[in-house]
C-alpha cells in the first residue's frame, strides 16, 4: 500500500474508485431544503467586513497584540539593541537561536557582543529547545488580530519561533496589512513555503476548567519589534 | 353592542389551547375585538400536525394538518386578511414547515396551498404589536417572560411580547435563561422525561431567589411545562399567556369605564 | 468502539447517569456559559455576522457540490509538492495505511495533535496493538488519554473534569503529588511532553481545512503541540475527513473569520499553520515525508441525500455550547466521538446501529444550534429528517400515530375525540386516562394539567 506520490504516478485506481463513489452519490441530486433553503453564491466570496475601521495599521496592530499579552515595541533599525536587551532580560540566561532573515541582520553580532551563545536556524532541535530565546523575522503582520506571520522558507526554521520559551519577532511596519483576508487572498498558490504560520499571541490553553494558561507547548512570551 | 369592525382575521386556536387552555383563545378574541378586528373561527380547523411531524411521522402529520389547511384557506378566500395563532410553535409549523411537510407526504397541491396560507399565519404578539392601543388598567405584577424557541428563532419574534407586556403595566424581571428551551419539545418531554424536567428546573431555579408573580409567554405548551414542573418541585408559579394578561388589564378598564 | 458507551447503554440511561453527576453539571454550566459569552464577543468584531454566516453556508454548499473535482485538484497539488496521498474509503483502509507507513519507518513512538477523525477510526488503539506508543499532546486529550476516558467536548475534551481530578491523573505520571494550580499543571505537561516531541518518530495530526488550489493543510490550534507534531518528527501523517476542503484562500478567509470566533471568541487561534508539502531543501526542520489520508468512512453515503449539509460542519463546537441538552448531560451521553447537536446528526449517519438511531431524539428541536452554527447548518431540519428516516421501524409508535391521524384527520373526528378526552379527564387524576405510558412519564416529574370541561368552541357558540 503505497499511496499516491510522485513515485507511483498520478491518477491511481484507488483515487478513481473513491471519487467515482462521490460522483455517483451527487448525481442522485441533493434534495432541496424547503424549510430553510440553501443560498447560492456566484463568483468570489465578498471580502469580510469588520465592525471597526483599521485606518492606522500600526496603532491597530499594537492594540490588538497588546490585548493578547504580546509585548509590542516600535523600534528604529539603529536602536534594535534596546529591544534585544529587553528580550534578553525577559528570557534570562542561556543561548539564543536566531534565523537568518533580512529583519534579523546584524543580530548575531549584537548577541555575541552581549556574551550570548548564538545558534543558527540549522542548529539541532535539542539545542534550539535549550535556548532561552528564539528570534525571527516576519514576512507580514495582520493589524486587526495582532498577528505576525513566519515563513519557513524565508526563516529556514519552524522551531526557532516555537521551542524556546520566549519568541522575539522583528516585523517591518510596511508589511502590516489590515486583516487576514488581505493577506490570505493575496497568497500566490504556486509559491507557498512549506510552512507558513500565523502567530496570534503566546501559546495558550483553557483545557483545565477553562482557566487560561500560557506557554503550554509554544512560547509563553511573545515580543514583536516593529521596525519603523 | 354592535361594533364597527375595520378588519377581519381568522383564528387558528390550536389543539393545545383548545384542550388545555381555552381561556387563552377567549382572551385572544376579546383583545382583538377591542382593537376593531372581527374574528372568524373556521369550524373545521383541528391540529397543525406538529406533534407527529416532530416525532418523524410526516404522513400522519400531513393528514391531520390537511383539514386545518383547507379551513384556513376558506377563511382567507372569504375575506380574512390573516390568520392569528396564539401558539408560537404552531404558527411556526404553518409558516416554516407546512410546505415541506406536505411535499414529503406527497401532497403536492396542498404544499402549494400551504405556501400561501402558511405565509398568512401570524403569531398573536406579532399581530397585536401593530394594532391600536386600547384603554387598560396597568397590571403592576412582576412577570418573568419566557421566550419560546420556535417563535424566537424560526419566526424572529423577540421584542413584541415584552413590549406589549410592559405597555400593559407588567414589570419584567431579569431571567438569565429566558431564551433557553423549557424542555418541552413535544414527545421529547415523555421520551426523555428526566432530561426534560432538568431543563425546566434550571430555568425555574433562576427564579427561586426572587420569584415573580407569574411566568408569561406566548406558547401554551411551554407554559404548561413550566407551571406543571414548578408545582411538582414545591414552588408553584402560574404561567399565563400574554393574551390573558392583556385581556385582564383591558377588562378592568372597561369595568372602570362603566362604574366610573 | 470499545471505550464508547453508544452500544452499552440506552440514550435514556446515559442521560440519567449524567444528570445524577452534580459536579459534571456544574462544570458544564460554567464552561458552556463561558464559551457562549466569548463567542458573542468574538462575533461582535464582525460588521455583519449574519451576512457572513449566510455567505459561509453558500460556500460550503458550493464546495460540497464540487467535492470530487476539488479533491482531484487537492491530491494533484499535494503530489506535485512531494506529499503522499492515500484514499481511505473506510476506517480499516485508513488504519492499515498509517500502520504501513509506521512499519516502513520503524516507528516506535508517535506524537499526536488533536484529530477527531483519528478517534473516529480508532487509530490509536490499532497502532498500540502493533506495539507503537501513541502519545496525545493536546493538553486536554493527553489528560483523558491518561485517564483512559473519551472526549466530552469537541474543543475542550477534559471539560468534564475539575482541577483536582486532573491533578490526580497527572500526579500518577509525575510519580508524586502535583498542585491543583492550572499554571503548574500546565508547566508539568509542557516539560513532560517536550521530551516526547524530541523523541518521536512520527507525528499524526488532523486537518482543519485542506486548500484544493494549493494542496495546503491548514491547522488551527492554540497550544503549539500541533506545530511541534507537524515539525519535529521525520514523518507527518495527516488524517483528513474528505469534506474538510475549501476551494481556495478566499474561501479559507471566510471560514477562518468565523471559526475561532465561533469556538472561543478569538479573532484567530494562536497558531494558524498553512502546510504545503514536506520540508524543502535548505530548511533546518520539518518532516521529510508528508502523508495525507483522505477519509470517507461513510461520508459519501451522505452526499446526494437530504443529510448532505451535515458535511458542511467545520467542527467549531459552537452548537455544543448553546445546546440546552448538552448543557445538562455533557458529551459522554451521546455515546461516541462526536457529541452535542453535530454528534446527534453525524453519529446515526456514520454508525449503522440500532443504538445510534436513538440519538436524533436527544433534542427538543429548539434551534439554538442552528443559530450558533457559523455555516448556518439547519441541524433541526437534519434531526427531523433522521426521525423520519428511522420512524417506520418503530411499529408500536407508528400504530399510535396512525390512530391519532385517523381520529384527527377529519374535523368531526377531531372534535369528537377532544370531547371524549374532556369527559374522561373529569373523572379526576386517578382516571384510567392518566395511566397511558406517555402520561405516566409526564406526571413523574410534573403535575398532569387539568383539562377544562368545556373547550373553546363552547364559548364561541355563545359569543360569536
Amino acid at each position: 500500500m503505497e499511496g499516491e506520490s510522485l513515485k507511483t504516478g498520478e491518477g491511481s485506481r484507488e483515487r478513481a474508485q473513491f471519487l467515482q463513489t462521490l460522483r455517483d452519490q451527487l448525481a442522485r441530486g441533493t434534495p432541496a431544503n424547503l424549510a430553510h433553503p440553501l443560498p447560492a453564491l456566484e463568483g468570489k466570496p465578498p471580502a469580510v467586513v469588520y465592525a471597526v475601521g483599521a485606518d492606522d495599521l500600526i496603532a491597530t496592530f499594537t492594540s490588538a497584540a497588546t490585548e493578547l499579552g504580546v509585548l509590542v515595541r516600535p523600534v528604529s533599525r539603529s536602536a534594535i539593541g534596546e529591544v534585544l536587551d529587553e528580550a534578553l532580560e525577559l528570557a534570562g540566561v542561556g543561548p539564543v537561536a536566531v534565523t537568518n532573515e533580512p529583519e534579523t541582520a546584524g543580530l548575531p553580532e549584537l548577541l555575541r557582543s552581549r556574551g550570548r551563545e548564538v545558534l543558527g536556524a540549522d542548529a539541532d532541535p535539542q539545542a534550539v529547545a535549550a535556548a532561552c530565546l528564539g528570534i525571527t523575522g516576519a514576512v507580514a503582520g495582520i493589524a486587526r488580530s495582532g498577528t505576525v506571520i513566519v515563513d519557513s522558507g524565508r526563516s529556514g526554521s519552524r522551531l526557532v519561533s516555537l521551542l524556546p520559551p520566549v519568541h522575539l519577532a522583528f516585523l517591518n511596519t510596511p508589511a502590516i496589512v489590515a486583516d487576514q483576508g488581505t493577506f490570505l487572498r493575496a497568497l500566490d498558490t504556486a509559491s507557498l513555503p512549506s510552512n507558513l504560520v500565523l502567530i496570534t499571541g503566546p501559546s495558550r490553553s483553557g483545557d483545565i476548567e477553562l482557566v487560561l494558561t500560557v506557554g503550554v507547548h509554544g512560547p509563553g512570551k511573545l515580543m514583536v519589534a516593529l521596525l519603523v | 353592542m354592535k361594533t364597527k369592525y375595520r378588519r377581519k382575521v381568522a383564528l387558528f386556536v390550536t389543539c393545545v389551547v383548545d384542550a388545555l387552555s381555552p381561556k387563552t383563545g377567549v382572551a385572544v378574541v376579546r383583545t382583538l375585538r377591542r382593537r376593531g378586528i372581527q374574528v372568524v373561527f373556521p369550524q373545521d380547523q383541528g391540529c397543525c400536525g406538529q406533534p407527529a411531524w416532530n416525532a418523524g411521522f410526516a404522513q400522519e402529520a400531513a393528514l391531520v394538518a390537511r383539514p386545518t389547511l383547507l379551513a384556513l384557506k376558506r377563511a382567507l378566500d372569504q375575506g380574512a386578511e390573516a390568520v392569528v395563532c396564539p401558539a408560537g410553535s404552531c404558527a411556526t409549523m404553518c409558516r416554516v414547515f407546512w410546505p415541506e411537510m406536505f411535499e414529503v407526504a406527497g401532497l403536492h397541491a396542498e404544499a402549494a396551498l400551504a405556501r400561501r396560507v402558511g405565509a398568512s399565519v401570524l403569531e398573536y404578539s406579532e399581530l397585536v404589536e401593530g394594532l391600536p392601543i386600547v384603554p387598560l388598567v396597568p397590571d403592576g405584577r412582576r412577570v418573568a417572560l419566557h421566550k419560546s424557541c420556535h417563535m424566537l428563532r424560526e419566526l424572529g419574534l423577540e421584542g413584541q411580547a415584552a413590549f406589549l407586556a410592559q405597555r400593559a403595566g407588567c414589570r419584567l424581571v431579569e431571567w438569565p435563561g429566558d431564551d433557553r428551551c423549557c424542555g418541552f419539545g413535544g414527545t421529547f418531554s415523555v421520551k426523555l422525561p428526566e432530561l426534560s424536567v432538568a431543563m425546566a428546573d434550571e430555568k425555574l431555579r433562576e427564579l427561586d431567589e426572587n420569584p415573580p408573580d407569574l411566568i408569561l409567554g406566548c406558547d401554551t405548551s411551554c407554559l404548561v411545562q413550566l407551571s406543571a414542573r414548578s408545582q411538582a418541585r414545591g414552588r408553584p408559579l402560574a404561567a399565563v399567556h400574554l393574551a390573558e394578561v392583556l385581556d385582564r388589564a383591558e377588562l378592568a378598564a372597561e369595568r372602570e369605564g362603566r362604574d366610573g | 468502539m470499545a471505550d464508547f458507551t453508544l452500544e452499552r447503554a440506552s440514550l435514556r440511561e446515559r442521560t440519567t447517569t449524567a444528570l445524577a453527576d452534580v459536579a459534571l453539571r456544574g462544570n458544564l454550566r460554567r464552561a458552556t456559559d463561558r464559551f457562549a459569552h466569548m463567542r458573542a464577543a468574538g462575533l461582535s468584531q464582525l460588521a455583519n455576522p449574519e451576512a457572513l454566516r449566510a455567505t459561509a453556508r453558500a460556500l460550503r454548499g458550493r464546495t460540497l457540490a464540487r467535492l470530487p473535482d476539488l479533491l482531484d485538484q487537492f491530491a494533484d497539488q499535494l503530489i506535485a509538492r512531494g506529499a503522499h496521498v492515500h484514499w481511505a474509503s473506510d476506517e480499516e483502509s485508513a488504519r492499515e495505511y498509517v500502520a504501513e507507513v509506521a512499519r516502513g519507518h520503524g516507528v516506535r513512538k508517535v506524537v499526536k495533535s488533536k484529530s477527531m477523525a483519528s478517534e473516529e477510526i480508532a487509530l490509536n488503539h490499532h497502532l498500540e496493538g502493533l506495539g507503537i506508543e501513541v502519545i496525545e499532546t493536546d493538553l486536554g486529550e493527553w489528560i483523558i488519554q491518561l485517564a483512559r476516558e473519551t472526549p466530552s467536548h469537541i474543543l475542550a475534551p477534559a471539560i468534564h473534569k475539575n482541577r483536582r481530578q486532573i491533578a490526580e491523573v497527572l500526579s500518577r505520571v509525575a510519580g508524586g503529588d502535583l498542585s491543583e494550580i492550572p499554571s503548574e499543571l500546565t508547566a508539568f505537561a509542557r516539560q513532560k511532553l517536550r521530551g516526547e516531541f524530541l523523541d518521536a518518530d512520527m507525528g499524526i495530526s488532523g486537518v482543519n481545512f485542506g486548500v484544493a488550489a494549493s494542496g495546503s493543510l491548514v491547522l488551527v490550534t492554540n497550544e503549539g503541540n500541533g506545530r511541534l507534531v507537524t515539525s519535529m518528527p521525520k514523518v507527518h501523517v495527516a488524517v483528513m475527513g474528505m469534506e474538510r476542503l475549501v476551494a481556495d484562500f478566499a474561501e479559507l478567509d471566510v471560514m477562518l473569520a468565523l471559526l475561532a470566533r465561533s469556538a472561543t471568541g478569538q479573532a484567530l487561534s494562536v497558531y494558524t499553520s498553512i502546510i504545503t508539502g514536506p520540508r524543502r531543501p535548505g530548511e533546518a526542520d520539518g518532516p521529510d515525508e508528508l502523508h495525507v489520508v483522505i477519509l470517507d468512512n461513510g461520508r459519501s453515503s451522505v452526499l446526494g441525500t437530504e443529510f448532505q449539509e451535515i458535511l458542511h460542519c467545520i467542527r467549531c463546537g459552537a452548537c455544543l455550547n448553546v445546546c440546552p441538552v448538552y448543557r445538562q448531560v455533557g458529551g459522554h451521553a451521546y455515546g461516541w466521538v462526536y457529541s452535542g447537536p453535530i454528534g446527534a446528526v453525524l453519529t446515526p449517519l456514520l454508525v449503522r446501529s440500532q443504538a445510534a438511531k436513538e440519538l436524533s431524539g436527544a433534542s427538543s428541536l429548539c434551534g439554538a444550534c442552528w443559530k450558533a452554527c457559523p455555516v448556518g447548518i439547519p441541524l433541526q431540519d437534519l434531526l427531523l429528517a433522521l426521525r423520519r428516516r428511522d420512524s417506520t421501524k418503530k411499529w408500536s409508535e407508528q400504530a399510535a400515530w396512525r390512530l391519532w391521524a385517523w381520529l384527527w384527520s377529519s374535523p368531526s373526528g377531531f372534535r369528537w375525540s377532544l370531547s371524549l378526552i374532556r369527559a374522561l379527564a373529569q373523572l379526576g387524576p386517578k382516571a384510567p386516562l392518566y395511566r397511558f405510558p406517555a402520561l405516566s412519564r409526564w406526571s413523574r416529574g410534573r403535575g398532569v394539567p387539568a383539562v377544562p370541561a368545556k373547550g373553546f368552541r363552547d364559548w364561541w357558540r355563545e359569543n360569536r
